[in-house]
């Protein structure tokens, strides 16, 4: 179609020198960025400093009444066993925060490193780790879980193992399509001529170019996998009641949606928040990582 | 001039070499039952390049000129043959025992933004040279401004993206990264691709100007004879991966001597709207590698050709006047027959 | 083979007249004056060239003559009235029907231009839905077109993927293409761009005896002027968003009267004749296009420019009978001639 071939490059004067600080400028520039970075930041402290936060013992029942509203004293109310509701949500994001960390930091990691060798490797290798990524993805997920958790017993351990195992495949499918496509692009092929080795264009001219996409998949998954430690937990193959953890509240809240609204809706907000948080910053991560679409250039 | 660059009088020369390109489509290879999917991109290829020199390779797309380039910059392996630099056997060395021969040879690549690695800023690569050949000793900074300076383009452009360049500055900011090792030889492939008219004059005056100051060689790969004209010293015009006719640039516009050179030279004429009627038009296209025509591997498409081009290869002719200037063509043009053909064939109007 | 004069300035309405045409981008940086005041005639049978560099506007001029501008371009004033009706004020479905029927347009890309996944007859016979007659009849129309536009053997390879030809070949089959549906004006957007040196000259060639034969006029877009000498009898020359000169094809070519069109012409490294190792350029580079423009948009790379150039926008002055161009010293030379 047609080019806007009229914009010619505008000079760019006032760029801040050092990458940092050309990083934070840009930051600044992006609300929804910003907005992403506080929700994260807000979700990851309380985890942090939960203990310091609660008004109660979470796991301690009977401190009030069963399934009372909202009051100066439980500030979101209690659950079904007379808990308290804001204690348990504080409490309740360290689980699905740890899970989401470990699981989608490992998975990545592993991702990127497969993703780089099936792209850049012998065929014979993309092949075969082709073939393992295909195999894993085609297992139903929840049976796979079961399958998994039935063989190493239910823990923590067991539920990041499953989340990352899953997930690696479409981690390294991605940095595979997109470093087979660098690899025949010009650019490449211009800094091997001038005699760079594997790592050094792996490092600063491919991996660069991967990890906008790929952030923006990992900060959508968290939601997702907040949601399966979640589902998880509620099918007694997770964390085991009473430790508190959002989406067992979440389900509790279910059963008990005639009585009172709040288990659901208290449990509800910070997975919202969670996912809308986590969202944002990879959108933002995204378009800082990528100049070309920079918007006040 | 300056001289004492080389220890030889050659920088750079490649004989007989030939470099298949693996053949797309296995399929076909199987039901041709072809053992080798491979097909010659380059056959039979030799020349050299003296220092300070300037060198063309011109052909059309599929003509394996720019094969060339990447062979000889370790981009892909010739299958025969070899490939000398300052007298040392360059294409049997790995990787690592090429990088130092990597260092005295640069390429500029086609595609002027393309070719720069897009997160990188202009200051980045410019001196990204420097990392890769361990030359921690120079401050990148003021590296960076030299080789700007040395390009004509303002100091500021350090800082800028490869996307917030023109097609004419990218291609000065890829001048200016081949610079910065201080290279013997320059291999530029399309230089003036992509370019504007009125930009291309200044690419080509800057690479000329540099060639005076600094002394290195030039291999310019390029479809256009225009800039080969005032920038070479000798000239090879490829077709199917084979040189055709090669000689002294100023020779071969006088007087091409085989039929394709001289179509070439026609294919783009002075923009005359009175004086169109001498473009020469060329039946058919290329010929697939796959299936080279027999004999003369041109006569497919030649006004010229007889019964003996389809059934016998030329080789290579030298002028009797000029032993530089060879060809491969059973019927050479003559330089005042050419000139009778063109009157018989459009005879030229009279008066505008 | 001699260029008939005889067809220039007939008194007949032109087939296509852009008048005062404005055309903004709307970019998050601000909006880009794409097009500016440009006018232009194509007279019916006649083949008119548009040259200029990257950025001058070319391409969008004849994307907007075929409404195929993308979603930020916004038309801001002038007319494009193709046979006597306004193509901006008509209805879209009206404007579509035109499309493939009366307008027909080429591309650079021959690729991207067919449809992969479709043969070149099922495509051939798809452009044709505005006439009447059977399958065969369509089929025996797209065959004979083939066989025109220089495809070998166009009963075999009729059923060929797009992919099965090569460049040269593409290109041909989207002529035929356009030409199929009989059109009365061709846009033609850089169409030999893309190909070989050699191959220019083959479509060229084609390009001239299929306008001959069928009668059409061509709206042909390059930047290449070699390749417009040969082809065109009218030329536009455009730059950053204006038609600065415009006349017959001699004229231009012969007695340019703008600084750019003069500066563009010596620029070709096909007119020089003697090895030089210092080629002419135009210094300095084409200017953005954000915010409005006042005064002579040339002025920063023109060797003539006066503070007249800075503060006015030159009008159209006449030089002879059929070139007209944007330039003030146009009018001071008529001034020290009268």
């Amino acid at each position: 179609m047609v080019s806007v071939e009229a914009i010619g490059p505008e000079p760019n004067d006032a760029m801040a020198t050092g990458a940092l600080r050309t990083f934070l400028r840009q930051f600044r520039n992006n609300r929804t960025g910003i907005l992403g970075a506080f929700l994260v930041v807000l979700i990851a402290a309380t985890a942090v400093f939960a203990p310091l936060l609660v008004t109660h013992d979470p796991i301690r029942i009977m401190v009030g009444p069963r399934l009372a509203a909202p009051s100066l004293d439980y500030l979101l109310g209690t659950d079904q066993l007379g808990r308290d509701t804001f204690s348990r949500i504080i409490m309740g994001g360290r689980i699905p925060l740890l899970v989401a960390f470990a699981s989608l930091g490992s998975s990545l990691a592993v991702g990127v490193v497969l993703g780089l060798i099936a792209g850049f490797g012998p065929r014979w290798l993309d092949n075969l780790l082709l073939l393992i990524f295909d195999t894993i993805r085609s297992f139903p997920g929840i049976i796979f879980a079961l399958a998994i958790i039935a063989l190493l017993g239910p823990s923590l351990g067991s539920i990041i193992f499953v989340i990352a195992i899953t997930s690696m495949p479409i981690y390294a499918r991605l940095v595979r399509t997109q470093a087979q496509a660098l690899l025949g692009s010009e650019y490449i092929a211009a800094e091997r001529s001038l005699g760079a080795g594997m790592t050094r264009i792996l490092g600063v001219h491919v991996l660069p170019n991967v990890i906008g996409p790929l952030l923006i998949l990992v900060s959508m998954d968290v939601p997702a996998v907040i949601a399966v430690e979640a589902g998880l937990s509620f099918l007694g193959m997770g964390v085991r009641p009473p430790t508190p953890d959002w989406g067992a509240t979440l389900n509790d809240g279910y059963s008990y949606i005639n009585q009172t609204p709040w288990l659901v809706i208290a449990s509800g907000i910070p997975i919202v928040l969670a996912t809308l948080g986590f969202t944002f910053l990879g959108e933002a991560l995204r378009d800082i990582f990528d100049p070309t679409l920079r918007k006040d250039l | 001039m300056k001289s004492g660059w080389f220890r030889h009088e050659r920088a750079a020369s490649c004989s007989g070499f030939a470099r298949p390109l693996p053949h797309q489509g296995s399929l076909k290879a199987l039901a041709t039952g072809t053992k080798a999917p491979f097909i010659d991109a380059v056959c039979g290829v030799s020349f050299e390049i003296r220092k300070g020199e300037t060198l063309a390779l011109v052909g059309e797309s599929g003509s394996g000129k720019s094969t060339i380039a990447r062979t000889i910059i370790g981009l892909q392996r010739a299958v025969s043959g070899s490939i000398s630099f300052d007298g040392q056997e360059i294409e049997e060395l790995s990787g690592a025992e090429r990088k130092p021969y990597l260092r005295r040879i640069a390429m500029m690549f086609q595609d002027p933004i393309g070719s720069l690695s897009p997160r990188l800023t202009v200051r980045s690569l410019l001196t990204e040279p420097f990392r890769i050949h361990g030359l921690k000793d120079r401050d990148a900074g003021s590296e960076a401004e030299r080789l700007l300076r040395m390009v004509g383009l303002p100091a500021d452009f350090v800082r800028r993206y490869p996307h917030q360049l023109s097609g004419g500055q990218a291609r000065r900011v890829g001048i200016a990264r081949a610079l910065a090792l201080d290279p013997d030889l320059i291999i530029a492939d399309e230089p003036t691709a992509g370019l504007d008219v009125s930009v291309q004059g200044e690419v080509l005056n800057l690479l000329a100007r540099l060639q005076d100051e600094l002394g290195m060689a030039i291999l310019i790969i390029t479809h256009n004879l225009n800039v080969v004209r005032h920038m070479t010293d000798r000239m090879a015009i490829m077709y199917l991966g084979r040189f055709i006719e090669v000689g002294s640039t100023e020779r071969i516009f006088e007087h091409p001597r085989h039929p394709y050179t001289e179509a070439l030279l026609a294919a783009n004429p002075e923009p005359d709207p009175d004086a169109v009627l001498n473009r020469i038009e060329l039946k058919g296209e290329v010929p697939s590698l796959l299936r080279r025509p027999s004999g003369c591997e041109f006569h497919t498409r030649c006004r010229y050709a007889q019964d003996i081009c389809h059934r016998v290869f030329p080789e290579p002719l030298a002028s009797p006047d000029d032993t530089e200037h060879s060809f491969r063509c059973h019927f050479p043009l003559e330089g005042e027959a050419v000139q009778r053909e063109q009157e018989l064939l459009f005879p030229v109007e009279e008066g505008i | 083979m001699r260029r008939d004069d005889s067809i220039s300035h007939t008194s007949a309405r032109p087939l296509l007249e852009i008048r005062g045409l404005g055309l903004d981008f709307g970019t998050p940086r601000g909006r880009v004056h794409a097009l500016r005041n440009v006018s232009l005639d194509v007279p019916a049978a006649q083949v008119v060239g548009i040259v200029g560099e990257s950025g001058s506007g070319k391409s969008t001029l004849a994307y907007t003559v075929m409404g195929l501008l993308p979603e930020n371009a916004d038309v801001t004033a002038g007319s494009i009235l193709f046979e006597g009706k306004d193509l901006l004020k008509m209805p879209a479905q009206a404007r579509r029907s035109l499309l493939g029927d009366r307008l027909s347009m080429i591309f650079q890309d021959p690729m991207t231009a067919l449809n992969p996944v479709r043969t070149i007859e099922s495509q051939m016979i798809d452009i044709q839905h505005h006439e009447q007659g059977s399958r065969s009849e369509k089929r025996a129309r797209a065959l004979e077109m083939l066989h025109r536009v220089g495809i070998p053997d166009p009963q075999s390879r009729i059923g060929a993927y797009p992919h099965h030809f090569s460049g040269g070949m593409r290109q041909r089959v989207c002529i035929a293409m356009a030409l199929l549906v009989k059109p009365t004006l061709l846009v033609a957007d850089e169409p030999t761009t893309a190909l070989d040196a050699t191959l220019e000259v083959q479509i060229i060639r084609l390009l001239k005896d299929l306008q001959k034969e069928i009668g059409c006029s061509i709206l042909f877009v390059s930047h290449h002027l070699g390749a417009v000498a040969e082809l065109c009898d009218r030329v536009a020359v455009m730059y950053a968003g204006e038609v600065v000169e415009q006349g017959a094809v001699r004229d231009i070519f012969h007695n340019p009267a703008h600084p750019y069109t003069r500066a563009l012409l010596e620029c070709d490294p096909g007119r020089i004749k003697k090895s030089t190792r210092t080629l002419p350029t135009i210094p300095g580079e084409v200017p953005s296009l954000l915010g409005s423009k006042e005064g002579c948009i040339f002025r920063t790379r023109c060797r003539h420019a006066s503070n007249r150039c800075v503060l006015e926008n030159p009008v159209e002055y006449r030089i002879g009978v059929d070139q007209v161009a944007r330039c003030h010293l146009l009018d001071e030379e008529r001034l020290v001639s009268a």
